[in-house]
């Protein structure tokens, strides 16, 4: 191998260790666990896990396109809606309907995000078009589901989705679904880590600077970007289906406008595009908003507000990395007036 | 690609706008792996010639052929896959991507890393090759674009005023890695600095009012009474 | 030919509803290129107005006066201390344009509670028209919104004001050195958006549900409209009105009209894909 060549193979390595060294890391300490905790709140660990997938569905197209979904909770609600009235509704054989609930929601959101995303991608609408367009669809997506109340159970959702089994073995107990939603996050999280740090994540890094340069290049940017799409909704489906199976009903806060907007909250306290700062900012901030919610019920959704005005107006790299600029300023200027 | 082997064919090639003319019935043909500079007044028709090889500009009439295929007409990245690869004047990168990236995600689509290596050398860029693009000089970035232009692997590389904005020493090093392309590529470069074109020592073709008035060695355009009168502007 | 009058009618209603709010709209994209989510609020702020009003015991005409002036101010506040920091970048001012619309809509049910709140509009009960009964306030809805508009589009044409609007939109620079001061352009500019929102949700408060998320619905139509029929034109915003207000009547005769508001988005989405600068573009 020539010397040059080495030198690639090295800086992409380098790219992928820290983000990959942090995905090890909490995913081991995930692994043990249920050791230490209980059934209940290790359920609310699974939920979290789900909603942290779900952050990593988005991350996958912001963090690495800059194009903003404001509808994301679509996905992730019709793969819950799918799984609950596919196993609910269809009468299907006990056996293998929750496989095929997953298999519906999955697809369902894979469709859904094809569709949309053929007519706005390829129409050229880009950045903030592209996020109102999204905002739409959820907003869309939430009436039906509250609207249809035969299919969906309209304002009260669906309850009595089974746990998820698999050739005979139920994801019943708390430990083993537990491992089911860390088995799908890990998978997820190392497969996403893998792409978007080869060659398919710096094409698309390239599309975001300069999408003209990268078609004169030869590459049909918006089939990337589709795909991204699409993967990514997939994978919200993915995690809206499984969160259905933990929680045993559906309802329309999954499909929510609100939801969407949380779950930008928790991509960009993590740091878009680290994909695994998703998980850890859904971690952090859910416990926030559990707290806060329980002051009043108005107090979260002002609490996003401010958190967004002051994300733009503030913070705009995000508040950790605020905090840890600030704090690195301070530390320089105590060592100055120390000489 | 057999060196010496006509390559690039232009027949009567001619471009009005209503009723000016730009480019003036142009007969020519470029051989392949040679390096060829395309020189004179502003006006005389030079980027024309080369919008309308590269496919943005339809002929108004006549013919361009590539190998033995007729090109004329054909849109853009039609041309662009046939193998012609161009450079703008602005150096177009990936800005937040470093020197490396920018070569690989244009070496992508030809899957080969060894080439990517293997242009960094040539551009000489061997010491940036993990700077950000959009933290290098002006004549960097040129290099890199044409680095990247050749990653492509075109078969013919059109090169519009690749020393604009270059100091002296970039223009010369320039010229330098542009003769090492002598044989691999088929090399068209339009341009206005003099010593640059001396430096490159290469076929010359003068246009002027759309019409070439002169082709062939540089030592013998530069003799050339005619030519030094256009440029002198006592045509 | 009598089944269709109440269906132009209905057609109509809707339609200058979305002239009024999407006109707001498209000043406001298509002068700074802000995307403003907190749109819809003016029109709560407007509904809400009329129902302090007449809980103190005022009229409908009164609130019809006062709350666009309420809307003309907070849009001015607003502008100063928000939006004018997010000119220029779309994101931004999606991002702070929806916390800021979550924050009032938290705020307006704190004060208010989340149950409908009951206004009364003028002209109750319906009239006779070409044969058919319909209500009466629709028709006064209709007649006054496309009056307003009319208002609206003759200030943008003969005005010192419209010109300057007219000017900034076509480009800043120049509207700049033709003596134009931009930030009293854009500030009033954004005030008028905001006030003609508020006006339509007075009008619409006695026809449907007042309550704090009333706003977020014609948010969404009308930006498609925007989009659809061409930012920053004003034949475009008439346009787009005409084809969402009028396809959304139509088809929720026959579906469900949630489903009938998905059909129409879609077909936006499939319009913006072949056409994606709009039907009438400036």
């Amino acid at each position: 191998m020539s010397s040059g060549l080495k030198k690639i193979h090295r800086q992409a390595a380098n790219r992928m260790r820290v983000p990959t060294l942090v995905a090890v890391v909490l995913v081991l300490a995930l692994c043990v666990l249920p050791i230490w905790i209980d059934g209940y709140t290790l359920n609310n660990y699974r939920d979290i896990l789900l909603l942290g997938l779900f952050a990593l569905s988005l991350d996958l197209f912001w963090g690495r396109t800059g194009i903003l979904s404001f509808g994301h909770a679509t996905f992730f609600g019709l793969g819950a809606y799918g799984m609950a009235i596919t196993t609910i509704k269809l009468g299907l054989d006990p056996a293998w309907a929750s496989l095929a609930g997953l298999a519906v929601g999955v697809l369902l959101a894979a469709v859904v995000a094809l569709f949309v995303g053929y007519f706005i991608l390829y129409g050229g609408v880009r950045g903030a078009y592209f996020t109102i367009v999204t905002l739409a669809l959820t907003m869309i997506a939430s009436h039906i589901a509250i609207g249809w109340s035969s299919m969906t159970g309209g304002d009260s959702g669906l309850i009595g989705v089974p746990p998820l089994s698999v050739l005979g073995y139920t994801f019943y107990d708390p430990v083993s679904s537990f491992y089911l939603a860390l088995g799908a996050l890990t998978l997820c999280l190392f497969g996403s880590l893998w792409v978007m740090h080869g060659r398919f994540g710096l094409v698309l890094k390239a599309i975001q600077d300069d999408e003209t340069k990268a078609r004169t290049l030869g590459y049909k940017t918006q089939w990337l970007l589709l795909k991204t799409f699409v993967v990514s909704a997939a994978m919200a489906g993915l995690a809206g289906a499984l969160y259905a199976t933990g929680t045993g009903f559906v309802a329309p806060d999954m499909i929510a406008l609100l939801l969407s907007t949380e779950v930008i909250i928790w991509v960009a306290v993590g740091g878009s595009g680290s994909l695994v700062g998703a998980v850890i900012g859904t971690a952090i901030v859910w416990q926030l908003q559990v707290k806060i919610s329980s002051i009043s019920f108005a107090a979260w959704p002002i609490a996003i507000g401010v958190f967004f005005i002051l994300l733009v107006l503030v913070f705009p790299e995000g508040p950790v990395a605020f905090l840890a600029r600030k704090l690195s300023k301070l530390r320089g200027s105590r060592k100055g007036e120390a000489q | 690609m057999i060196p010496g082997q006509p390559l690039l064919r232009l027949e009567g090639v001619t471009r009005t706008f209503g009723a000016f003319t730009a480019v003036n019935n142009v007969t020519e043909e470029f051989s392949s792996a040679d390096i060829n500079c395309i020189i004179g007044p502003n006006g005389a028709g030079k980027s024309t010639l080369l919008n309308m090889i590269c496919g943005t500009l339809p002929v108004t009439s006549g013919k361009i052929t590539l190998g033995e295929k007729p090109i004329q007409g054909l849109s853009g990245d039609r041309i662009a896959k046939l193998g012609i690869a161009r450079k703008f004047q602005m150096p177009s990168v990936f800005p937040s991507l470093t020197v490396v990236e920018n070569l690989s995600v244009a070496a992508a689509l030809r899957g080969d890393d060894a080439l990517v290596a293997d242009i960094l050398s040539n551009i000489r860029m061997e010491d940036e090759a993990h700077s950000l693009a959009a933290e290098l000089a002006h004549g960097k970035k040129q290099w890199l674009e044409i680095g990247m232009a050749l990653a492509l692997r075109p078969k013919i590389l059109l090169l519009d005023e690749p020393t604009a904005g270059l100091s002296a020493d970039e223009t010369r090093a320039t010229a330098a890695f542009l003769k090492e392309l002598k044989g691999d590529v088929t090399v068209v470069v339009i341009e206005h600095d003099m010593a640059f074109v001396r430096d490159l020592a290469a076929r010359t073709i003068v246009m002027h009012l759309g019409e070439i008035i002169a082709s062939g060695a540089f030592a013998e355009i530069e003799s050339n009474e005619m030519v030094k009168d256009v440029y002198l502007g006592r045509r | 030919m009598q089944a269709a009058i109440p269906l132009i009618l209905n057609a109509m209603t809707l339609i200058s509803i979305l002239l009024l709010v999407s006109l707001g709209m498209a000043i406001i994209f298509g002068l700074m290129n802000v995307i403003n989510l907190a749109h819809g609020e003016f029109i709560t702020i407007g509904a809400f107005t009329l129902v302090v009003i007449q809980g103190l015991g005022g009229s409908f005409w009164i609130a019809l006066i006062v709350a666009p002036m309420v809307g003309y101010v907070i849009g001015l506040v607003l502008e100063k201390i928000l939006i004018s920091r997010v000119y220029g970048n779309p994101l931004h001012a999606i991002l702070v344009t929806w916390g800021l619309s979550l924050i009032l809509q938290q705020v307006i049910q704190l004060g208010f509670g989340s149950a409908p709140q009951p206004v009364s509009g003028p002209f109750p009960g319906p009239v006779t028209i070409a044969g058919v009964l319909y209500p009466a306030y629709r028709l006064f809805l209709i007649a006054f919104a496309l009056a307003t508009f009319v208002a609206v589009v003759v200030i943008f044409k003969k005005t010192r004001f419209g010109l300057d609007l007219r000017a900034s939109i076509q480009s800043t620079e120049i509207a700049a050195v033709m003596g134009v001061n931009p930030d009293r352009v854009n500030a009033h500019a954004f005030a008028l958006g905001s006030a003609l929102a508020t006006l339509a949700g007075v009008l619409i408060a006695p026809m449907a549900a007042v309550t704090a998320y009333m706003g977020i619905n014609y948010l969404a139509r009308s930006f498609f409209v925007v989009l659809v029929g061409g930012a920053g034109s004003i034949p475009g915003v008439a346009a787009g009105s005409g084809i969402i207000g009028g396809l959304e009547t139509l088809l929720s005769y026959q579906i469900p009209v949630t489903v009938a508001q998905a059909t129409v988005l879609i077909l936006a989405i499939v319009i913006l894909r072949f056409r994606p600068q709009g039907i009438l573009p400036s």
